[in-house]
């Protein structure tokens, strides 16, 4: 027998691989962090600049694009809890999703009201308005909640009216690829466009059903996708629990424009 | 064999993909465009001389009873490595490419080449074998490539080339030629050129069909 057949020596040389191995990519993942952080940062900017309607259908943008068109949006923090604008942290700097781990700035949701899933929320959140002077015409708030794998993650752009979907965007799930991922699918967005959040209550309405169900009302019915029916859920659920009286509800209740009225900042 | 021999080989004599049909699945996964195949072949060679090279290094002490589960940790962490560089400095390209980077792990032309080559051969051949194995792979990726793109696009890495129907010139793409079942089609053709071109490549058969017999039947 060879001195490398002995099993010390076996076992030698395999740690030995292995703390190499591990090493190496504990370093390199270390080293790299900082520059895939940035990126993430602009692909998320990216997306709030499609969805705000910054960008044309189609349109590729280059990262300095994505930077000088999302300066035309004011970032606000807002404290869920009484819907006003804050300046207890900055919105430039403030991680909404670290914030849910630090339980000075998030709270636990009641599980009557957690539709979306999620345990806790943080206590403020990022908003990104879309004004021309004195009212607001389009206004995209983050949505998050547990779909059938993992989280998802979206963004939804509502009209001047607060009720109207501009545009909706779900960029980030671990969803089953080629069915779950359709949420993401142009078709599907198409859908919800022109939607109405509420009701005539106020209360968060929209719901998932084949075009030619009897069931919800056309104006708060989005499409239904065959086999991702807990995918589609999810991403519903997220924008029923933020859009409701836990999430941007109280908030959004106070830019609602009375009548012909233009919606107006609120003041802190 | 000449270190010459060693690096150049693999680029048409021993190629790995068209004589040895190694490596295909990615070779049909990520040649939908010229880009995301070149960054692919870019990846591999990296992987193949760092995996030839460390195997090699560490041949005499390697026990041969846990040589593959060794062989397979440094391939598997140089691809995470190679991945989580694409990551930070292509997302974009690494996004396409997905899944398939990761597959890198489970080529068979890096696995075959430690085995084969770098566990009987010093470091410097080994490194050079890798390349060289790496070259080839690559070769066949951008010829792949550049003609599913061609075909089914009009343009080469995005810049148009042919001018299509659509905006007014003659060509009118091929989409077939961006569904991966193209690339069988684009790879056996290419296979059956090199072979013409080097006809000791072709294999001799190795069950032959016996000529039918006539039976009577009474």
């Amino acid at each position: 027998m060879r001195a490398a057949e002995s099993t010390p020596q076996t076992l030698l040389v395999a740690l030995g691989v292995v703390l190499f191995c591990s090493v190496m990519v504990s370093t390199t993942v270390e080293l790299l962090r900082p520059v895939q952080l940035a990126y993430k940062q602009i692909d998320r900017n990216r997306v709030v600049v499609k969805v705000t309607g910054l960008a044309s259908a189609g349109e590729e943008l280059s990262d300095r694009e994505i930077v000088d068109r999302f300066r035309e949006l004011e970032v606000r923090a807002v404290d869920l809890a009484d819907g006003r604008f804050t300046d207890a942290v900055d919105p430039l700097t403030y991680d909404q999703r670290a914030a849910v781990e630090n339980p000075e700035l998030s709270v636990a949701i009641e599980s009557t009201q957690d539709i979306a899933g999620l345990g806790r929320r943080a206590r403020y959140a990022l908003v990104y308005v879309l004004s021309d002077g004195q009212s607001v015409r389009r206004i995209t708030l983050p949505v998050h909640g547990r779909g059938m794998w993992s989280t998802i993650y979206g963004y939804v752009t509502l009209d001047g009216d607060m009720t109207t979907v501009a545009d909706i965007m779900f960029f980030e799930h671990g969803e089953t690829p080629g069915i779950g991922d359709q949420i993401e699918s142009p078709a599907w967005r198409a859908s919800w466009l022109g939607k109405l959040i509420y009701d005539d209550n106020g209360k968060p309405a929209i719901a998932a059903a084949p075009a030619s169900a009897a069931g919800p009302a056309e104006r708060h019915r989005v499409d239904a996708i065959a086999g991702a029916t807990l995918t589609v859920n999810g991403a519903i659920n997220a924008v029923l629990y933020w859009l409701g009286e836990d999430g941007f509800g109280p908030f959004l209740k106070q830019l609602r424009p009375t009548h012909a009225q233009a919606a107006h900042l609120p003041r802190e | 064999m000449s270190l010459q021999r060693v690096v150049l080989d693999p680029f048409v004599n021993n190629n790995p993909v068209t004589l040895q049909v190694l490596g295909v699945c990615s070779a049909l996964a990520v040649t939908r465009t010229l880009l995301p195949a070149l960054i692919m072949s870019i990846a591999v060679i990296a992987v193949l001389a760092y995996a030839n090279v460390s195997v090699s290094l560490i041949r005499h002490i390697m026990p041969r009873s846990i040589r593959i589960i060794i062989e397979v940790t440094l391939i598997a962490s140089a691809v995470i490595v190679v991945d989580e560089v694409l990551k930070a400095y292509a997302p974009e390209v690494s996004r396409i490419l997905s899944v398939f980077v990761g597959l890198i792990i489970t080529n068979c032309i890096v696995l075959g080449r430690t085995e084969s080559f770098a566990m009987s051969n010093a470091v410097g051949p080994s490194l050079l074998d890798g390349i060289g194995n790496g070259v080839g792979y690559s070769l066949v990726l951008v010829f792949v490539a550049s003609c599913r793109e061609l075909l089914g696009t009009g343009a080469l890495l995005g810049y148009p080339v042919l001018l299509l129907a659509a905006d007014g010139g003659w060509y009118v793409p091929n989409l077939l030629m961006t569904l991966p079942a193209s690339a069988f089609f684009v790879i056996a053709l290419l296979i059956w050129l090199v072979r013409s071109w080097r006809p000791a490549q072709v294999e001799v058969p190795e069950h032959p069909v016996a000529p039918a017999e006539f039976q009577e039947t009474a």
